[in-house]
């Protein structure tokens, strides 16, 4: 038990005093996480109003994929992504592997599906005079779109942030591809598992309270919003 | 009601031009009586329409039947007989699944955008937009074509007041109350000026005040040359502004 | 019939037999090592022999050297068996280990691209080779992970007089093989010990540029976690692993070993 309050006292010091190896590792993450999720909604948010509101062939099953690549272990989308970067692989060429851009590929890869799912399931339960509403007045496409949107802000808020916890906390994929380079792609959970391996468990609790607090603020903040979206608007 | 059915034509064995026949509208109305001329043009030509649920229930099916210049019509109806779902079907927001809906003027489409906003469908219970009343409003101007915003501006404080909104112009206009909602959703629609405006049930739940005011946009916008068909289940101060109906009944319709 | 009457004799003679094997029951062994031991397959070979003389399982964890000892420290395993001699000096003058036993040393090499960008092939002095490495700014990958090959290299460095981190010198914090892999990726440098080069040489674009150096030996020790310091320690097993590997008979064994038909582990009890 000494041991352990031990260890959690020295990760609170770590993150206090600012030192800076943890806090470029916890940056790294911050800025991979954030990219990632930054080039994946734009395309989750369209797929998933056009699995909701298109009637097309293929559809089902675009769905269906979507919910079986949820359930795809991260180090898989890591193990397939390396092996296309790798020199001996078809993109090898790229000289892309062990870099923060092949880790914020893997993460678009990881939390795409999620966005998707999660913004289909958004518009569908959309009120539908939102967007028919805003087609009829004459709106561009792209305005009724908005309108929609804005219908289901909380949902798509939420989708976001569910994305973002699973790919800010992955490290499957993120080791695989980036390598834990230490100052380039060594994010925090990557450091976690090296710093558990060397037994190093005061850095690696310090990184994980980092996430701790991190899904903390982020649920909070959904609550907050969730809460004020009812006062306004019922 | 049953009985005028009996002499009703039925629109698959008719001429197109024959359904105007039983139409008779006192002529003190400003516009003209409905009785196209014989070269009359169609706004809109429906051809073997059919509509069902689940494949195996057929909610109708209408063989042909043609809406004329001139021509304000009352859809009628009892409730469930998909008098929605038709308007639906024609102003584009449900998929046709079998026959032809046709417009002769207007090519409706959402992405071009000569063809937005042409063929208006206005919900029963209006769906208004998050923000202020002007905010709905300004909504409709920014959707317009360029050419057309500015003359939509100026329209804008004259349509404020003919509904009677011109108060309530910085409400937040969830919190409008029923008549007022109905009111700013015609509204927006007025201010687009479509050339097909569909009204579902818009007289509904509604107090006398609201229903004379809208009764006077609807009018305005016959007069600009919109075509108007609008639905309700019994008469009211609005049906007085038609002047032909189509009645939806055994999985049909009947123009009267 | 006659037949059937053969076979349970045999069989009861097969059973008397083997409970004489299983004269003492030592229950579980926990032993922490290094993945360098395990990966080779040393201990796959080794350990069925000390569980059937001895009736003990022995569950292997394999990590680095750095979680390994930690482990012991904690009390977690009731032994240990890594490659750090300073660092498992240290757990022993702390009072967390006792009896250390060196059983075998094997050689760390250093490894480098086929085209060789800092020309070190042919320098057998390592520390000559090293400054090669970081004169010419050449990529070199280091294990970062605190494990006795990471330690080793650090050493060496020291000795070689090279300020790190020079260009070209990535920390990534993973275990020998995943190295070996990224140092083939990126067509760097890197330090391994032989075992994993044996085994990943085939999978990886890399050759050797440097052995045979004596400070390139890496010595093995086997040490007992403290019973004083933890309750419920296997200390009795322990003590058997420890001693049996230190016999002749496991040291035959070691020197018989071979990866990829090439010896990997020299025993050195003795010495």
């Amino acid at each position: 038990m000494a041991a352990l309050t031990e260890t959690f006292a020295h990760a609170v010091e770590l993150l206090v005093s600012g030192d800076e190896q943890l806090w470029t590792i916890i940056g790294v993450s911050f800025r991979v996480s954030f990219l990632a999720l930054l080039t994946a909604c734009v395309p989750a948010v369209f797929l998933g109003f056009i699995l909701a509101y298109w009637r097309f062939p293929g559809r089902w099953f675009l769905l269906s994929m979507t919910h079986t690549l949820m359930a795809v272990p991260t180090v898989v989308v890591g193990l397939l992504l390396f092996m296309l970067l790798s020199r001996s692989g078809p993109l090898g060429d790229w000289r892309m592997l062990f870099t923060q851009d092949a880790m914020i590929i893997g993460q678009i890869l990881l939390c795409l599906p999620l966005l998707v799912s999660m913004t289909h399931t958004a518009f569908q339960s959309a009120d539908k005079r939102a967007w028919e509403t805003a087609r009829m007045l004459g709106a561009h496409p792209l305005r009724c779109l908005w309108v929609l949107m804005h219908e289901v802000r909380y949902a798509l808020i939420a989708s976001l942030v569910a994305a973002f916890a699973r790919i800010i906390a992955e490290v499957g994929c993120a080791m695989m591809v980036g390598g834990n380079i230490l100052n380039y792609t060594r994010n925090i959970t990557t450091a976690i598992a090296l710093e558990t391996l060397k037994g190093e468990y005061a850095q690696g609790v310090a990184l994980g309270l980092v996430l701790f607090i991190l899904a903390m603020i982020l649920n909070l903040g959904m609550a907050l919003l969730r809460g004020r979206g009812q006062l306004s608007h019922r | 009601m049953n009985s005028d059915i009996q002499s009703n034509l039925y629109l698959s064995s008719v001429e197109p031009a024959s359904c105007h026949d039983v139409t008779a509208r006192p002529d003190n109305h400003p516009w003209h009586s409905g009785k196209p001329s014989h070269s009359a043009e169609r706004v809109l030509q429906i051809n073997g329409l059919k509509h069902s649920w689940n494949k195996d229930y057929v909610l109708f099916e209408i063989p042909e039947l043609s809406w004329f210049k001139e021509q304000v019509i009352w859809l009628k109806g009892e409730n469930g007989t998909g008098k929605s779902t038709l308007m639906r079907l024609m102003a584009g927001l449900e998929p046709v699944q079998q026959g032809s809906v046709f417009f002769s003027d207007i090519k409706p489409s959402l992405f071009r955008s000569s063809g937005r906003g042409r063929v208006c469908y206005l919900h029963q219970t209006p769906y208004l937009f998050a923000g202020t009343v002007q905010q709905n409003l300004q909504f409709v101007i920014r959707s317009l074509p360029f050419a057309r915003r500015r003359k939509a501006e100026q329209r804008l404080t004259e349509g404020r007041q003919m509904a009677a909104l011109h108060h309530l112009n910085d409400q937040v206009a969830t919190t409008l109350s029923g008549g007022e909602r109905q009111r700013l959703a015609l509204l927006r629609a007025w201010l687009l000026q479509p050339d097909i405006l569909f009204l579902d049930e818009p007289a509904a739940n509604l107090d006398d005040g609201s229903v004379e005011l809208i009764c006077m946009m609807v009018k305005d916008l016959i007069q600009q040359g919109t075509a108007v068909m609008l639905s309700s289940h019994q008469s009211c101060a609005l049906t007085q502004l038609t002047n032909q109906s189509w009645l939806l009944k055994n999985g049909t319709v009947y123009a009267l | 019939m006659k037949k059937l009457t053969h076979l349970l004799a045999a069989a009861v003679i097969s059973a008397t037999v083997s409970v004489q094997a299983v004269a003492e029951d030592l229950g579980i062994v926990r032993l922490a090592t290094t993945t360098s031991t395990y990966n080779s397959g040393l201990l796959d070979y080794l350990l069925p022999t000390f569980e059937k003389e001895h009736g003990a399982t022995v569950q292997v964890i394999a990590v680095g050297t750095g979680k390994a000892l930690r482990m012991g420290r904690d009390g977690d395993v009731d032994v240990v068996m890594t490659h750090a001699p300073k660092a498992e000096a240290k757990f022993v003058s702390e009072g967390y280990g006792i009896e250390p036993r060196g059983i075998m040393y094997n050689d760390f090499v250093l490894v480098g691209p086929n085209n060789d960008p800092a020309k070190v092939k042919g320098t057998q002095d390592i520390t000559q080779a090293l400054e090669k490495v970081s004169a010419n700014k050449a990529l070199f990958i280091s294990r970062g992970d605190d494990s006795g090959t990471h330690k080793k290299e650090l050493n060496l460095w020291k000795q070689a007089a090279v300020k790190l981190p020079f260009d070209g010198y990535r920390e990534v914090g993973q275990g020998m093989g995943k190295v070996l892999q990224m140092t083939s990726e990126l067509q760097g440098y890197t330090l391994t010990d032989r075992g994993t080069w044996l085994a990943y040489k085939t999978k990886v674009d890399l050759a050797i540029v440097s052995e045979g150096d004596a400070r390139l030996f890496n010595p093995y020790q086997v040490i007992q976690v403290n019973p004083e310091r933890h309750e419920g320690l296997n200390t009795k097993g322990a003590e058997s692993l420890s001693k049996w590997l230190v016999s002749d008979n496991a040291q035959d064994m070691i020197d018989n070993f071979r990866l990829h038909g090439e010896k990997l582990f020299v025993a050195n009890a003795k010495d």
